[in-house]
C-alpha cells in the first residue's frame, strides 16, 4: 500500500483551506449580484420619472 | 344594517384569488430563498471538518453497450491524482451487445489487479440493479472503505476523487458529490441551457442544500459513498423508482447520515443535445421524483431529530420544483379570474408578481454566471434567455408600463383596439401555461426537417424553464395513468472533453 507521507498530508490540508477560503468569495458575488439589481431598480426610477 | 352578501362573496372569491397566486409565485420565492442561503456557505460548509483522507475506493461503473466511451473513462480513472493501489475499478456490463466486453476485458489485461470486469448475462432492468450486482460483489470483500458510482460517460478532473474523500474523514459524513458539469465537445442550444441549468441547480442550490442540512440528490454520476453507509442502507441501492440515487440519498440522510456536496470537485458529463432526447432523460427523472414523493409521503413537513428532510424549508424547495407546473397554472387561473372581478387589482398583482421575478432573475443569473465563468462565458445568451423571450418582455412590461406600446405601436401610428388590449393581457397573464405548450410544441417541431428550423427559436421563446414544467407536466400525466417505467437509458457517444 502506498505510504502517505507527510508532504501529502500537508498538501491535502493546503487544498482544504484553499477550497475553504475560496468558498468565502460567495459574499462578494452576492453583494455584485444585489448592487446590480439595486443599480437597475434605480435607473427604472429614474427613467419612470 | 343589510348585508351586502353579494359584495362580500366579491371579496372572499378576491382573497381566494389572491391566495392562488400567492401560491403561483412560491417557486420564485424558493428560488430567492435558495440564492439568499448561498452566501452563508462561505462559513457553514463542511471544510472545517474535511481532512486529507485516501481510503480505498472500489469505484462501480455500470455499462450497457458504452463501448465508444468506456475506454476513455478507464484511462480517465486510472490517472486521477490518487494512490493507485487505493483505487479498483468495477465495470458491471449490462449484458452489451457491442464491443464494450472486449474493451473492459483489454483494460483489464492492461491493468492487472486494478480493472475488473463484471458481466451480467441478463441486462435492461434499470441502472440501480446494474451497480448492485457490482456493490454486492465489492462488499463482499474486505478491501474498499468507499465506493465510487459513476456513469460510464464521465470524465473526472484529476483532483475531484481526491476532493471528495476529504470529507469522508469525517465518521457523520455517509457520501459526498460533485459538480457534474456540461463537457461537450460540440456544443449547441440544448447543451449550453443545460450547463447553465447545472450551474444554477448545483453550484447554487446544491450549496444552499449544504447550509440548510439536507441534500435532494447525489448526483448519479458521480456518488462516492463510505462503505459503513452503502451497508447502512442495505448494501444496495434501493431499486423500484426511476430515481435510484434520490432514494439513495434519503436513505442515507434518514439513517441521519450527512450529505456533502463538494462544489470543487469537477466532473464533466455529456449531456443530451435535442430537445428529444433531453425529455426523454427529463421525464425518468422527473417521474423518480413524483415517485420518491410519493414514497416517502409520511416524511414531508415533519422534523426529525435524525435529518432535516422533514424541515419546511427542504420541503419548499422540493415541492417547488415538483408542483411548479401546478403552481404556474394557479396563479395565472387566478390572474384570469381577477381579471373578471378587480380588473385593476389583476394589473398591480401582475406587475408586482413579475417585477418580483425580474429581480429575483437578475440576481440569480448573475450570480450563477459568477460561480463558473467559464460555462457563463461560453453559454451566456442561455443564460440570459433562460426563462425565455416571452418571460423576459413580461418583465419588461412589469417594469416599464406602456414600453411595448411605445416600441411597437407608437412609430406606425397604432392604437390597440380594446378586444385587442383585452387578448393581449389575457395572453401575458395565462403566459406561464402558455409557454409550457410552447415547449412541448418545440419537442414535436423537431421531429419534421423543417420544423427543426424553427425548434430552438421557439424554446428560446418560452424559455428553458418552461420545457423542464412541460416534462414535469408530462411526468404527472404518466405516472397517473401508471405508463411504462422501462428504464431508458440516455444515448452517449463520447463527446466529453477529456
Amino acid at each position: 500500500m502506498t505510504e502517505i507521507t507527510r508532504a501529502d498530508v500537508a498538501d491535502g490540508q493546503r487544498d482544504v483551506r484553499s477550497d475553504a477560503k475560496l468558498e468565502r468569495r460567495l459574499i462578494p458575488k452576492a453583494l455584485i449580484a444585489i448592487a446590480i439589481v439595486i443599480v437597475i431598480a434605480v435607473v427604472r426610477e429614474l427613467l419612470l420619472r | 344594517m343589510s348585508i351586502d352578501w353579494l359584495s362580500v362573496l366579491v371579496t372572499a372569491a378576491v382573497v381566494v384569488l389572491l391566495v392562488l397566486v400567492f401560491v403561483g409565485i412560491t417557486p420564485v420565492l424558493s428560488t430567492a430563498f435558495q440564492f439568499l442561503v448561498l452566501p452563508f456557505h462561505a462559513f457553514i460548509n463542511h471544510y472545517r471538518h474535511a481532512a486529507p483522507y485516501w481510503p480505498r475506493v472500489a469505484v462501480i461503473v455500470p455499462a450497457w453497450n458504452e463501448g465508444i466511451v468506456l475506454g476513455a473513462s478507464i484511462d480517465r480513472l486510472l490517472q486521477l491524482d490518487y494512490p493507485a493501489d487505493r483505487l479498483r475499478i468495477y465495470v458491471v456490463d449490462d449484458a452489451s451487445t457491442d464491443d464494450t466486453p472486449e474493451v473492459v476485458e483489454a483494460k483489464a489485461i492492461a491493468y492487472p489487479g486494478r480493472v475488473f470486469h463484471l458481466r451480467r448475462d441478463k441486462g435492461g432492468e434499470g441502472k440501480a440493479h446494474t451497480l448492485n450486482h457490482g456493490i454486492a460483489r465489492v462488499l463482499s470483500e474486505p478491501w474498499a472503505e468507499a465506493i465510487l458510482i459513476m456513469d460510464a460517460d464521465v470524465i473526472f478532473a484529476f483532483d475531484s476523487l481526491r476532493k471528495m474523500t476529504r470529507h469522508l474523514a469525517d465518521p457523520k459524513v455517509g457520501a459526498v458529490t460533485a459538480y457534474i458539469a456540461e463537457g461537450s465537445r460540440d456544443r449547441n442550444f440544448v447543451t449550453r441551457f443545460v450547463a447553465i441549468e447545472y450551474v444554477m441547480a448545483q453550484l447554487a442550490s446544491r450549496r444552499a442544500q449544504n447550509v440548510l442540512g439536507a441534500i435532494a440528490c447525489l448526483a448519479g454520476g458521480a456518488q462516492l459513498h463510505s462503505r459503513e453507509n452503502l451497508e447502512g442502507i442495505g448494501g444496495r441501492i434501493p431499486t423500484g423508482t426511476l430515481a435510484e440515487d434520490t432514494m439513495a440519498t434519503f436513505e442515507s440522510q434518514l439513517r441521519g447520515k450527512r450529505m456533502v456536496f463538494e462544489p470543487h470537485a469537477l466532473v464533466l458529463a455529456e449531456e443530451p443535445r435535442t430537445i428529444d432526447a433531453l425529455w426523454r432523460q427529463r421525464l425518468r427523472w422527473a417521474r423518480g421524483n413524483v415517485q420518491v414523493t410519493k414514497h416517502y409521503r409520511k416524511l414531508w413537513f415533519r422534523r426529525s431529530p435524525v435529518h432535516n428532510l422533514g424541515s419546511i424549508s427542504f420541503g419548499v424547495v422540493w415541492f417547488s420544483v415538483l408542483l411548479l407546473p401546478a403552481m404556474m397554472t394557479l396563479a395565472a387561473i387566478g390572474l384570469l379570474l381577477l381579471l373578471i372581478f378587480r380588473s385593476e387589482l389583476a394589473d398591480i398583482v401582475f406587475r408586482v408578481m413579475w417585477i418580483w421575478a425580474a429581480c429575483v432573475y437578475l440576481y440569480s443569473v448573475i450570480y450563477a454566471v459568477q460561480l463558473d465563468w467559464r460555462t457563463g462565458l461560453r453559454s451566456w445568451r442561455e443564460a440570459i434567455l433562460f426563462p425565455g423571450v416571452g418571460s423576459l418582455l413580461l418583465m419588461l412590461v412589469a417594469l416599464f408600463p406602456g414600453l411595448l406600446e411605445e416600441l411597437l405601436l407608437r412609430p406606425f401610428d397604432l392604437e390597440l383596439t380594446q378586444l385587442g388590449r383585452v387578448g393581449w393581457v389575457i395572453v401575458i397573464y395565462i403566459w406561464g401555461p402558455l409557454a409550457m405548450l410552447g415547449a412541448w410544441a418545440a419537442r414535436v417541431l423537431e421531429r419534421s426537417r423543417i420544423g427543426r428550423v424553427f425548434s430552438p427559436a421557439l424554446l428560446y421563446l418560452v424559455g428553458y424553464g418552461s420545457l423542464l414544467c412541460a416534462i414535469t407536466v408530462d411526468s404527472y400525466i404518466k405516472e397517473w395513468r401508471r405508463a411504462d417505467a422501462t428504464w431508458i437509458k440516455t444515448e452517449k457517444v463520447g463527446r466529453v472533453l477529456g
